[in-house]
């Protein structure tokens, strides 16, 4: 009898608690990291009896979380890959509708500025055609700056945001790790029964640093757990957090770096993946690269379109200058103990690649550079110098340098942002030729001399402003040879070289004799003896308007990458590349968000509660508790019986 | 599998937003009627929109060149036809005055006559486009070309350059012949030799034009000397070696020497002389200009030197003519040109735009009909959520 309400009241002391986590189940159904918990029942130790044993009841056996390692530990996994690559998505969005719109982007400044030049190629000698001209410069500089400015604010966007998350990952890992310790004190207190809810929240603080870098987790036999990213640093090791902190890149003020712990190791290039990851490789990567892309293309077109136009003479006779200034090659030196000085500029544009680049001297005392947009090393040897990589030329200026010491050169990072227009009046805008050539009234041959142009005016032919030193003309001998005068005085000509053969088609400049002004022109058809050929300075030619239109030539020639590129087509090319990696960060991302469905899924599978399932589970209690309820009614009436029988 | 109330959720709620981001790209597409949104669309397409683009605008710009060219041709056309019919009219002068027996008054009329289209020629020799730059001056669009020295003759200061313009991809045309070529360079005579008279002369003897026998000219100066009435020499100026001598004269007759045929009339005295040389040139304002101030000094005692001038005047005014028809006929083919090139142009411009919509534009049928799908799809995702998320024991205990 005794025997029926012992094992009663055990069944309803279990049923409770089994009721009771049934209920917390459905009171944490809708928390995405809880794990439903279930009573472990068993069998009380049966009484022995004559012919066997009798049961003596149920007891609850401690509980425990439905819980599998392996899928929680997949769900951080692509929680890592998925927030990196949406952050990586976000950015990559951001420059390409900056870049990309047909409106704002660079392409439609350039078709401007070509536009003024072809405008101004119809009416050289119109003072609103070069002021239009100028305008356009004003707006494609404005371009290049407002697309610098807007990779400057991204620059300190991310900043900001590196910051921010690297302060979440210490708050995160100091959360851990006070978890860590209650953990420890509850499953001591229990005797080493499971604190589940304290694990859960272990779990949902993993999962949410996951999201921010890339970890590795160890669990401990007590529940702890150590935290390590990078190579394996520790984050946290059972209760104590190491703290992550920012500083500014030593080579580069406006990026950051990210130090791990007091003795401030450099772990940026370690962390690839997780918000943080995707942040520190867009810094030097994609933001890096479209700023020195659109640097090179700055470059190329003010450097192309200087070296035209120095070609060249504006409407006073003067000769062009630069119609756009350029800043220097930007040189940092590291953290060096050397006293090496190093100075770079620009030798060859059109060899210049979107890249910056780190030079070091290594324990043989070569330099070594390394193109950091791929990782190219190259040894240039121990020097002295100067060396020429990618078309920019390196000059050791002054000291010596320290095994290890360090320099970046960025030979295109601050073009976007350093372009100016140099002209300062539109009637410095050089249209026309310096030279001009002509036949001299009274040929009888029908020789005819072509326009000539310029391959350099800095020579001693120009010297003297407004003037050719000296003016040149061409007397043939007779119909197959000619002779180089000096015609200073028309009357008295001075032969600078004679009975130059003549084949018709053929380059005047520069002669047999090694004569060479700086120009050249061709001579062709049939030439008489005595036919004579000036070739003069320029000065009033204002409708002159062939330097004009090999500056509006420049459009449609390849400068870059060796001349086998367009401005525009090298700008089609990074707006192309830009798109091609948010569209393929779209599709990862894509990727990575369904399988990250899939592992919530499975873990959910496993771990989540099912409202149903509880419903049923609720009743089966209930009615458990209700039958449990019963027996001791019985065993109270055969008490009674018991009783009454005796009475 | 077993479903847990997250995972229901989740997967539903997924459902749900992925077809709303679906609809919101289309709808988006849409509102913009573009195809590409963004780069990432479709970064191949992107990057040949911008070369596109580019060459679109290019043409455009092409196309405004060539309104520009055509008008610079039209006028030069214009004014080269106008020159033209002026020159045609000295001529007819000129040749009034050789064919009429006129008194020397008669020629001082014509010379008057001749000396307002002198000054008509000079005008529209210095023509000016509607910007006020001179059409002849080359580059010197600021000078005019020709201008009437202190001394009353015409010099030329402008230079040779003939202004060009983009009209074509890789395609330069040039525009305005220089004045050079239309009155500074004009060849004289009969374009290989030129022929003078003596004006000293005292004979009545008139020097026709010379024609070239096909024997081969070698480019030296010739003089016919008369001995006397019925005889002459023929002399090598630049040897210096009489080529012929005592040759009977016969007025009418053709002489020939050196590749040259030539006839003299009249009646020539001892001492008279004819030069021959090679072509040399002559702005054709002094040609016209020398020849006003020889029929304006018409005194009746000095007409054989006035036919004789009337003859070379005609003569060179008659290559004057051919320089200008050449021009003219080098104008009309730059014209011809020119409509070839923009109607390349506007191949090439439809063929871009249309690839350029083919990348760019959207489907609006499809796109619309895609929205109704889209839309009609997310109304099943959303009426099978809250179908299902009605389903749960706890409603039946």
């Amino acid at each position: 009898m005794a025997n029926i309400l012992t094992i009663g009241s055990s069944a309803l002391l279990a049923l409770q608690q089994q009721l009771a986590t049934t209920s917390h189940n459905i009171a944490n159904a809708t928390r995405p990291e809880y794990s439903r918990q279930r009573v472990g029942m068993v069998a009380q130790r049966p009484d022995e009896v004559a012919g066997g044993f009798i049961g003596t009841g149920v007891s609850a056996a401690g509980i425990t979380r439905s819980y599998d390692a392996f899928l929680v530990s997949q769900v951080r996994d692509y929680t890592t890959l998925t927030a990196g690559q949406a952050k990586t998505s976000t950015l990559l969005d951001q420059i390409n509708y900056a870049l990309g719109d047909a409106e704002t982007g660079l392409s439609a400044g350039i078709d401007d500025l070509f536009a003024a030049i072809n405008d101004l190629t119809a009416d050289p000698s119109s003072n609103a055609a070069r002021e239009v001209v100028l305008a356009a410069m004003d707006s494609l500089v404005g371009r290049f700056h407002g697309l610098s400015d807007f990779l400057d604010e991204l620059t300190f966007a991310v900043s900001d945001d590196i910051r921010d998350t690297v302060s979440r990952v210490n708050t995160l890992s100091a959360d851990i790790a006070a978890t860590n310790q209650a953990i420890i004190l509850a499953s001591g207190a229990s005797g080493g029964a499971p604190p589940n809810d304290l694990l859960d929240q272990q779990d949902a603080l993993l999962q949410e640093l996951s999201a921010l870098v890339d970890i590795s987790v160890l669990t401990a036999s007590n529940g702890a757990v150590d935290v390590f990213i990078g190579n394996g640093q520790s984050l946290v090791l059972g209760g104590s957090s190491t703290a992550l902190s920012t500083a500014p890149d030593p080579f580069n003020a406006s990026e950051l770096v990210v130090l791990h712990g007091s003795n401030g190791a450099n772990i940026t290039s370690q962390l690839t993946q997780g918000e943080l990851g995707a942040l520190l490789q867009a810094q030097d990567g994609v933001i890096t690269d479209t700023r020195n892309e659109l640097g090179r293309i700055a470059y190329v077109l003010a450097d192309s379109m200087n070296e035209v136009h120095l070609l060249g003479v504006d409407p006073t006779g003067s000769l062009g200058a630069d119609l756009f200034s350029l800043p220097p090659v930007a040189v940092g030196a590291g953290k060096n103990t050397g006293s090496l000085v190093v100075d770079a500029a620009v030798s060859d544009a059109a060899a210049l690649q979107p890249s910056d680049y780190l030079l070091q001297q290594d324990m043989a005392g070569d330099f070594l550079i390394t193109r950091l947009s791929d990782g190219t090393v190259q040894n240039l040897g121990p020097g002295p110098g100067p060396f020429s990589v990618d078309g920019v030329e390196i000059t050791l200026v002054s000291g010596s340098a320290v095994a290890g010491d360090s320099f970046l050169i960025q030979p295109t990072a601050g073009v976007a942002s350093g372009i100016e227009r140099a002209v300062t009046d539109a009637s410095e805008i050089a249209a026309g030729v310096p030279i001009i050539t002509g036949a001299a009234l009274g040929n009888t041959g029908s020789a005819v001399i072509s326009d000539g142009r310029m391959v350099d005016t800095t020579g001693p032919a120009f010297t003297v402003p407004g003037a050719l030193s000296p003016p040149v003309a061409i007397r043939f001998i007779d119909a197959g040879n000619y002779e180089i005068l000096d015609y200073s005085n028309p009357a008295l000509p001075v032969v600078l070289e004679t009975a130059i053969p003549y084949s018709a088609g053929g380059e005047v400049f520069p002669t047999p004799g090694g004569l060479d002004f700086g120009y050249r022109m061709t001579l062709s058809g049939v030439a008489a003896a005595g036919d004579l050929f000036t070739v003069d300075y320029n000065s009033d030619g204002v409708g002159d308007n062939r330097n004009a239109l090999l500056l509006a030539d420049l459009q449609n020639i390849g400068t870059l990458d060796g001349g086998s590129q367009t401005y525009q087509a090298a700008y089609a090319s990074l707006v192309g590349g830009l798109g091609a990696d948010a569209q393929s960060a779209a599709v990862t991302l894509a990727a990575a968000d369904a399988l990250l469905l899939n592992a919530q899924s499975q873990r959910d599978s496993v771990s989540g509660v099912n409202l149903d399932e509880e419903a049923a589970n609720l009743l089966r209690f209930q009615q458990a508790y209700e039958a449990a309820a019963q027996t001791l009614q019985v065993g109270d009436e055969l008490f009674q019986t018991l009783l009454n029988a005796l009475g | 599998m077993r479903i847990s109330h997250n995972q229901m959720f989740r997967t539903a709620l997924a459902g749900i937003q992925q077809q709303q981001s679906r609809l919101s790209v289309t709808e988006q597409q849409l509102v913009y009627g573009k195809k590409l949104l963004s780069p990432a669309d479709d970064p191949t397409a992107a990057a040949r929109a911008i070369t596109l683009r580019q060459s679109i605008n290019d043409l455009v710009q092409l196309n405004r060149n060539a309104d520009i060219a055509e008008a610079a041709l039209q006028l030069s056309d214009q004014t080269l036809g106008e020159i033209q019919s002026l020159l045609e009219s000295i001529r007819t002068v000129a040749l009034d005055a050789f064919n009429g027996s006129n008194s020397a008054v008669d020629f001082q009329d014509f010379g008057i006559d001749l000396a307002e289209k002198l000054d008509f020629l000079l005008d529209l020799g210095n023509s000016r486009d509607g910007s006020g730059n001179y059409l002849f001056s080359g580059s010197r669009q600021q000078v005019p070309p020709f201008v009437a020295n202190a001394d009353g003759t015409y010099g030329w200061q402008g230079d040779q350059q003939e202004q060009s313009l983009r009209v074509g991809p890789s395609r330069v045309l040039k525009l305005l012949p220089s004045g050079f070529d239309l009155f500074a360079s004009v060849p004289t005579g009969n374009g290989t030799v030129s022929s003078a008279h003596d004006s000293s002369n005292l004979g009545s003897g008139l020097l026709g034009t010379v024609t070239m026998n096909g024997t081969g000219y070698d480019g030296a100066d010739y003089e016919i000397v008369f001995s006397g009435p019925d005889a002459y020499d023929v002399v090598n100026v630049t040897t210096g070696a009489t080529v012929a001598t005592a040759q009977p004269f016969e007025a009418g007759a053709t002489i020939s020497f050196a590749g040259i045929d030539v006839v003299i009339e009249g009646a020539p005295e001892a001492g008279d002389r004819f030069s021959f040389g090679p072509s040399a040139q002559r702005n054709v304002l002094e040609t016209v200009r020398q020849l006003t101030e020889t029929l304006q000094g018409a005194d009746g005692s000095n007409e054989t030197d006035i036919y004789n001038t009337l003859t070379r005047s005609i003569e060179d005014l008659d290559r004057a003519m051919e320089r200008v028809e050449l021009l003219q006929v080098r104008a009309g083919n730059r014209l011809a040109v020119l409509d070839d090139i923009r109607a390349a142009n506007e191949t090439f411009d439809l063929r871009y735009r249309e690839q350029l919509s083919l990348l760019e534009d959207l489907d609006m049928v499809e796109a619309a009909s895609l929205l109704t799908a889209q839309a009609d799809a997310l109304e099943i995702a959303q009426a099978a959520f809250a179908r299902i998320q009605g389903l749960s024991l706890f409603n039946f205990i």
